[in-house]
């Protein structure tokens, strides 16, 4: 059974249409990814999912129950504009916010110091915020999003602003929640950034989903026909051998290695292909050339146009 | 609402902990202090005397200046050349001279001094001269001075308020008007301080973007009043500690200081008796004095017992916390419509008016309590607060009050509920300049 579901959810602003008719559904422990470009309505639907925001119409399910307020503390949120009170001190606004989450204090802190400590902030807590760098001030606010061990966390534009070792930490952070049982929102405009995390997404734009499912399976069903070939000392210009049906899309030498990228026919196979070209040279690697997210996207978003 | 009580308890605590709000609540009742102790401390010290030498070519006003606690009078007899060069180093810290005039009274004089002349010293000189001038005047139209003194009058009028049952009841404007400013005037230092501390802290969530982070936790309402109730409990905090240090700070003061003013007072008190035996115009005139203050003692507090305690205490405490609440939820609303506080002056007029009618029209109200502007202004919820603080003390009909109270009431609940409305849309929106448009589109607005 789905963890979270949405069901024909819509919601309009004064002049234009944020979402409409979207409808999503999250297996338990996977992590979901919801893309699209800018302005598409992604951080509506994640208002809407954390009840900031009421939609127009349409139903959200918590576990096959209808979503309400109490739900709240199960859900941890990670906002793409966040920010800590300034003039506050960091350890004491971190408990400030679990509190707000329904922890008790005294476990609040004790939880606080053990995270603190994880991600070598422990120095910090008497600190003011306005002293900490942007990327500090972030790892504070991801240990308060995931401080109540949440069984859903949503994260809008999470690896915005922070540098490569702090994304690889926080990735980790999240693939160990996910073992440990919590399910997981990616939003974001960067698709290739969470491509690799997400094995469900949905992609939006203009309010609508235009679509969804399976990260492997979408490939699949996009896939080009394409493969790449690394040949050692080949004997011929590749224009020249090449069989009739058969599309040269990118060609590159590298000292005595030519690397081919090859486009089939539909439903060919490239069994006859690659035989041709070991005719040719010593075949170092082939494989097949699966589109990206962002590939994937463009193409659909071309056939509706069409 | 355990999370109402937790936002509360912050906006409490980091308030309370503010340098700038410690510095404020001990200079405020220092400063206080020292309007009640400055002038005690200047009688005090008001010791200091000045030798002045007269040269009078007249020859009118050489028994006329008597020496006083402060001014010491000499009558010179050498010319005014000679004097000019010599009264200092003669110990004369002024001279004034009065140069012989013909025919005429004088009417001018003319002090030297080396340094600048008090205004005390050139009042009494001035009223000196003034009253023998006049007596002069008088005498030589053939008008006794005598009979004139007899002739002045001073008339004292007492007023009673007769209430349903006959019975009647001393009726005191000036308390009543004192009571009425100080009730009134804190009214609108606790809205105007107050409310404004709720809308840059709407504004400090906003622009330090901790505001979605918050609002997934919590309601954006429950947000709204414990920042808006949390403020007050400042407010109240702050207030009472003023009160509180005034009282402590005069308090020692007093008790310090007594001694020493009631040292200064005995000599005084049998230097007035002796003179009492030597002077019969002051001896006729010490003892009234000390009637009059008796007197004013005994109907002080009778003006106190007219007033009615426990209306004027519950209708302050309420008036207090509904303006405030009234105006902190609109304060709130504009602090989230705007990005930053140099956009709030668009919006902070419609609630600057009000509260600037209701104290323009004080002096009014307390003139006419009963009359249609003033009860009009205390029916209106937005200058109720104020106007209706400021005719309590007069008294007012209880069926006034209820109305006044349950328009104030109702207009707290909507106003918030609007409030409670455009800060929810607001304090998400960014980089927008807002319109009234769209604040009445965002009450209006489901969801």
């Amino acid at each position: 059974m789905e963890f979270f579901k949405a069901v024909n959810v819509s919601k309009q602003f004064q002049h234009h249409v944020a979402l409409d008719r979207v409808s999503i559904s999250l297996p338990k422990q996977s992590i979901y990814g919801l893309l699209g470009p800018n302005g598409a309505g992604k951080t509506t639907f994640i208002r809407i999912i954390n009840q900031i925001t009421a939609p127009d119409s349409g139903e959200l399910f918590f576990e096959g129950e209808k979503l309400r307020p109490r739900h709240i503390t199960r859900i941890g949120y990670l906002p793409e504009e966040r920010g800590l009170y300034k003039k506050m001190k960091v350890g004491e606004q971190a408990i400030y916010l679990a509190q707000l989450k329904g922890i008790p204090r005294h476990e609040a802190i004790k939880k606080l110091k053990h995270w603190f400590e994880k991600f070598d902030i422990l120095n910090w807590w008497d600190k003011k915020v306005e002293e900490l760098s942007k990327g500090m001030a972030q790892k504070v606010q991801f240990i308060v999003t995931i401080l109540h061990k949440p069984d859903l966390l949503i994260f809008d534009e999470p690896f915005s602003g922070f540098d490569p070792i702090n994304v690889n930490l926080l990735k980790d952070e999240i693939l160990t929640l996910r073992k440990n049982g919590s399910t997981v929102i990616f939003s974001t405009h960067n698709m290739a950034s969470v491509e690799e995390l997400c094995d469900h997404i949905a992609l939006i734009d203009n309010a609508k989903k235009i679509l969804e499912g399976n990260v492997k399976e979408i490939k699949n069903t996009y896939r080009t026909n394409t493969y790449r070939y690394v040949v050692r000392n080949m004997s011929d210009h590749p224009q020249t051998i090449l069989p009739n049906g058969i599309q040269l899309l990118e060609s590159t030498q590298d000292e005595n290695l030519t690397t081919l990228i090859l486009q089939l026919q539909h439903n060919d196979k490239p069994n006859e292909l690659t035989s041709k070209i070991l005719q040719y040279g010593e075949l170092t690697m082939m494989e097949e050339v699966l589109p990206t997210m962002n590939e994937v996207f463009i193409r659909k978003i071309t056939e509706i146009k069409k | 609402m355990n999370k109402i009580g937790l936002i509360l308890q912050r906006e409490y605590m980091t308030r309370v902990k503010k340098r700038s709000f410690i510095i404020m609540t001990i200079l405020g009742p220092v400063l206080m202090a020292a309007v009640f102790i400055i002038p005690m401390v200047l009688a005090m010290n008001a010791e200091e005397t000045s030798n002045i030498a007269i040269v009078d070519e007249t020859g009118l006003f050489a028994t006329k200046f008597n020496t006083t606690e402060s001014l010491t009078f000499t009558v010179l007899s050498v010319p005014i050349e000679e004097a000019k060069t010599t009264f200092v180093n003669n110990g004369y810290d002024d001279l004034l001279y009065i140069p012989k005039t013909e025919v005429v009274l004088p009417t001018s004089a003319v002090i030297f001094s080396e340094n600048q002349v008090s205004i005390t010293t050139k009042t009494f000189i001035r009223n000196v001269m003034r009253d023998e001038v006049e007596e002069q005047k008088m005498l030589a139209s053939g008008i006794d001075p005598e009979i004139l003194k007899s002739i002045k009058t001073s008339i004292s009028l007492t007023s009673f308020i007769l209430d349903s049952s006959g019975a009647e009841k001393k009726s005191y404007a000036e308390v009543a008007m004192a009571v009425g400013y100080v009730g009134g005037l804190l009214i609108y230092m606790f809205i105007f301080i107050y409310g404004s501390m709720v809308m840059r802290g709407v504004i400090e969530e906003k622009t330090s973007r901790i505001i979605e982070i918050i609002i997934s936790s919590v309601k954006p309402f429950q947000l709204m009043m414990g920042k808006i109730i949390g403020i007050a409990l400042v407010g109240l905090t702050q207030f009472l500690l003023w009160i509180v240090l005034t009282a402590g700070i005069v308090g020692i003061f007093n008790g310090v200081f007594a001694e020493k003013m009631v040292d200064k007072r005995v000599p005084e008190i049998t230097q007035s008796a002796g003179g009492l035996i030597t002077e019969n115009t002051l001896s006729s005139e010490d003892p009234d004095a000390e009637e009059v203050i008796n007197e004013g003692l005994v109907e002080i507090l009778d003006m106190i017992r007219t007033i009615n305690i426990p209306v004027m205490l519950v209708s302050f405490i309420f008036y207090f916390l509904g303006g405030y609440l009234l105006y902190a939820s609109m304060f709130a609303a504009i602090g989230a419509a705007v990005d930053n506080e140099t956009d709030t002056q668009q919006f902070m007029l419609p609630i600057t008016v009000p509260i600037i009618l209701a104290l323009v029209m004080m002096p009014s109200v307390i003139e006419n309590p009963s009359g249609s502007l003033a009860i009009w202004l205390s029916m209106i919820p937005f200058t109720s607060p104020i106007s209706m603080m400021m005719r309590i003390p007069f008294g007012v009909p209880y069926t006034e009050l209820l109305i006044s109270a349950i328009i104030l009431v109702i207009t707290f609940v909507g106003m918030t509920w609007a409030a409670g409305k455009i800060y929810r849309t607001g304090i998400l929106m960014y980089g927008k300049k807002v319109s009234y448009k769209e604040l009445w589109k965002w009450i209006r607005y489901n969801g």
